[in-house]
């Protein structure tokens, strides 16, 4: 008998079309990829490779054309509004580029906002631990303007983290920060993978992405390639290869 | 468990809505102004609609028939026009929180977005809104009690001095009053605020993500829908022939057909046209009128809000007033047709009354003339322009002419009382006046006809309540010496009474009464005008405000401070005139509807526009925006200087 783990995200023949006044775009074409618990995967592509609709498809933040999504064994591509409510309260978390946190919340009440409109109790212990695993002490208070760029993802982070999320989901996580600030970052993500979690990183950073488990290439929409374990150079090189093949 | 409103108790994280309220509590400045100010104005009326009830400190004069009819008439006339100011307040209060709270939720789509982002449900970040629009409206009532409390006596001395109310009406403060002024305030605020709240909870998650792949916002089908199906209304309506049953429904339909139609398509027709007239400002400032115009259409949903205020008072208002008019005017002659009348004298608010009289010609009623009137210069001048019947040539009107007794009519114009307290001359009785060259005139009281039809109520209602025996006529007639002549037959047959001609009439009650509701009128249009120019404040100063971060990468590429408040100031004006050029075409369209109806009646004459108020509505709107506009530009300048 073998020990099979069902993978935390399923995309099976996944497509998406965006519509516009030039007329139909197909920004992914029949994208199959399974994201294991506890592992971190990075998906490179030049720019408008179609990595970022990937990952708003996976949240249910935008609606697939056609194939099927299934996060945590929610069918995400079907599911109600509701459920897909409940999915963000309680087994997704978000990191993006540009941290995303609400101005007038204070650090404390942003990360335990999922937690809170899921209506849990909500110690400020908790958060205050939460906070101080990505290395913000003693500013639960402070509003996002007074904390820097770092500190503003790392708490953006510590909310992903706080709901104990079974799938993250980043868009650029470190594409706004400096080096130190993005490897403490990322020191986050690879906490998070031994808690189980899966991690799917969106990142043009071979030296980010080195950092994964496993690298998958988006080129035009469809999945090219895929490199585990690899250095950053190998992924640079296998990145520009990709490049110069779309060119 | 606990829930997200309470969770600031204690060692636990929370109290989201209050922090958010505290965060943006700028945006909603001007609604907790209107909704303060509308609060207290609404709780002082009722306190004197409740008084008036009561007649509050009036100590009525049973001996005195004349006084005790005038302190009932002032307690009524109270009565009445706080009733008026009550639904004007309640109503400025709910289309006040519509657009602020509508206007500030705009402002925070992306993070309302996130939000849902990070888990909320439509119906939370629903009721969130509702909660910042609640809070902000227990403040606004709070405050609106103590203004109101404070300025009831000032209030009352203003209703009595305007004769307003009686002499000595002093209402006393009543517990059911503030309940009542504030659940209505709570609720008109909170209902204003349910439809945008609702709206914005249907923001979708992906928003939060600024750059990705979301489409600029566009009109929903159901603003479409609603927007076409108007205007197919107007477009229908316009080509009905009404006829005198079916005025008032279409009239009242049209006007709120073309607001309707004009608002809920504001979104489409504002920007291109604020975009258009920014081309006429680009000799004079071309990065500011390119960075206005471009905003203006852009931000369609900012646009519309803006002018949505403007469209609804200025069609609405000059509507109603021009519908009024012709309503009464219609009616006036519909009254006239139907009695056996030997002549009508009506005192019109219109410039074209005759054509009201003209029918009367075919009565067989000769020898009439009308002078031209001007409802809207009553201050201004003499009483004898009002359009009257004059007797031009006593020789050929013989006993073709009669006498409208003027009690209505008349005392609405002139003040109050005149019905009441001075005319007993009664319908289908018959007066034989005799003219100082002897020959004998047969006059008969055909009908009361009023210029405003709740004054013909109160009459009825008078005549019933003090029959003072005494016949007494007041004859307003004049022209060639017509006047006197009128008056010593009219003497000679109301015996017993009093008869008096206009200039006596005047110099013995003076154009006091007549003046007070002038004034009496544009206090209400004034208080409508303060809220309505504080929302456009607001809404403007919140759209500068917004716009802090645009403002600052127009500093960065080289943008002075002089023509970033250019380009704020040029925004608010171009939206402003667009929708004021809009006002003018929704308003062109119900004169020309009521120009056709009434010339379909018969009659020869045309609406009045009130254009002096609404050139004072219009100013007012457009200079509290470039205030607002202005003085917002400059706190953002400051700020980006600072941050520099």
């Amino acid at each position: 008998m073998t020990n099979t783990v069902r993978p935390a995200v399923e995309v099976r023949a996944l497509r998406k079309d965006f519509r516009s006044e030039a007329g139909v775009q197909t920004v992914l074409n029949g994208v199959d990829a399974d994201f294991d618990p506890g592992t971190w995967t990075a998906i490179m592509g030049p720019s408008g490779s179609g990595k970022s609709t990937l990952l708003n498809c996976v949240a249910g933040l935008i609606r697939a054309t056609s194939g099927q999504i299934t996060v945590d064994g929610l069918d995400v591509t079907r599911a109600s509004e509701k459920e897909l409510t409940a999915l963000r309260r309680g087994r997704v978390g978000f990191v993006f580029q540009a941290f995303n946190l609400v101005p007038g919340l204070t650090l404390d009440q942003n990360v335990a906002l999922p937690s809170l409109f899921a209506r849990r109790r909500v110690a400020r212990g908790q958060v205050r631990a939460a906070l101080a695993k990505v290395g913000i002490t003693g500013r639960d208070r402070a509003r996002p303007d007074e904390l820097s760029g770092g500190q503003q993802q790392r708490a953006a982070i510590a909310r992903a983290l706080f709901i104990g999320p079974k799938v993250v989901l980043a868009d650029e996580p470190t594409g706004a920060l400096d080096v130190k600030t993005g490897r403490q970052v990322l020191g986050q993500f690879a906490g998070l993978v031994q808690s189980g979690a899966a991690v799917i990183m969106v990142t043009h950073d071979p030296a980010v992405a080195a950092r994964a488990d496993k690298v998958v290439f988006l080129l035009d929409g469809t999945l090219r390639g895929e490199m585990a374990g690899a250095s950053v150079e190998r992924i640079a090189d296998e990145a520009a290869t990709w490049e110069k093949v779309t060119a | 468990m606990t829930r997200d409103r309470g969770l600031a108790a204690g060692n636990r994280v929370g109290g989201l809505g209050r922090s958010l309220l505290a965060y943006h509590w700028r945006s909603y400045v001007g609604l907790l102004a209107c909704q303060s100010v509308g609060t207290a104005v609404g709780f002082a009326s009722l306190l004197v609609l409740l008084g008036a009830g009561a007649g509050d400190g009036v100590v009525f004069d049973t001996a005195d028939t004349n006084r005790w009819a005038k302190q009932i008439s002032g307690l009524q006339t109270a009565n009445n026009s706080m009733a008026v100011m009550l639904v004007a307040t309640g109503f400025a209060i709910l289309f006040t929180s519509a657009s602020t709270v509508g206007f500030a939720v705009s402002g925070r789509r992306r993070e309302l977005a996130l939000l849902r982002l990070s888990g909320a449900s439509p119906h939370q970040i629903q009721r969130l809104v509702l909660r910042e629009a609640l809070g902000c409206g227990l403040v606004a009532t709070v405050v609106g009690f103590v203004i109101g409390g404070a300025a009831l006596p000032l209030y009352t001395r203003a209703l009595v001095a305007v004769g307003g109310a009686p002499e000595g009406f002093h209402p006393q403060l009543r517990l059911v009053a503030l309940v009542i002024a504030g659940a209505a305030s709570l609720i008109a605020g909170l209902a204003g605020g349910w439809l945008p709240a609702w709206r914005i909870s249907r923001v979708k998650p992906i928003e939060a993500l600024g750059g990705a792949a979301v489409g600029r916002q566009k009109l929903g089908w159901l603003r479409w829908a609603v927007g076409l199906g108007a205007a197919a209304g107007v477009a229908w309506l316009l080509g009905q022939t009404a006829d005198s049953n079916t005025f008032n429904t279409n009239s009242v339909g049209l006007l709120v057909l073309t607001v309707t139609a004009l608002t809920a398509l504001a979104p489409v027709i504002v920007p291109p046209m604020a975009l258009a007239a920014s081309w006429l400002l680009r000799p004079f400032q071309p990065g500011s009128a390119v960075v206005a115009g471009q905003h203006a259409r852009w931000n369609a949903r900012r646009s519309a809000s803006m002018a949505a205020p403007v469209l609804l008072f200025t069609v609405m208002g000059g509507g109603f007033f021009m519908m009024a008019q012709t309503s009464q005017a219609v009616g006036t002659l519909a009254q006239a047709r139907s009695v056996d009348a030997d002549a009508v004298v009506a005192a019109l608010p219109w410039r074209n009354a005759a054509g009201a009289l003209k029918g009367l010609k075919s009565k067989g009623v000769e020898g009439v003339a009308v002078a031209q009137s001007d409802l809207w210069g009553w201050e201004a001048q003499s009483p004898s322009t009002f359009p009257t019947l004059t007797w031009l040539d006593p020789g050929t009107a013989k006993d073709k002419l009669g006498i409208h007794v003027l009690a209505g009519s008349l005392a609405d114009v002139h003040g109050v009382n005149v019905a009441s307290s001075r005319h007993e001359a009664e319908v289908g009785r018959t007066y034989q006046l005799q003219a100082p060259d002897g020959e004998q005139v047969k006059v008969k009281v055909a009908a009361v006809i009023g210029a405003t039809p709740y004054l013909n109520s109160d009459f009825a209602v008078d005549r019933a309540s003090f029959p003072v025996s005494a016949a007494s006529v007041e004859v307003f007639m004049w022209g060639r010496g017509g006047q006197e002549r009128v008056a010593e037959a009219a003497r000679a047959v109301v015996a017993g009474g009093s008869v008096e001609t206009k200039e006596q009439w005047d110099a013995s009650r003076s154009t006091r009464g007549f003046a007070s509701q002038a004034r009496g009128t544009w206090l209400l249009l004034g208080a409508v005008l303060v809220l309505a120019a504080v929302s456009l404040a607001q809404t403007t100063a919140a759209s500068v405000r917004q716009r802090q971060r645009e403002f600052g990468l127009l500093r960065c590429v080289g943008g002075s401070r002089g023509q970033v408040t250019a380009a704020a100031l040029m925004d608010a004006a171009l939206v402003l005139v667009t929708a004021l050029i809009l006002s003018a075409v929704g308003l062109g369209l119900v004169y020309w509807k009521l120009s056709v109806y009434t010339s379909a009646t018969g009659l020869d004459m045309r609406p009045f526009l009130p254009l002096g108020p609404l050139a004072v509505l219009a100013a007012t709107a457009l200079s509290a925006c470039l205030l607002a506009s202005g003085a917002a530009t400059v706190g953002v300048n400051r700020r980006l200087s600072r941050a520099a």
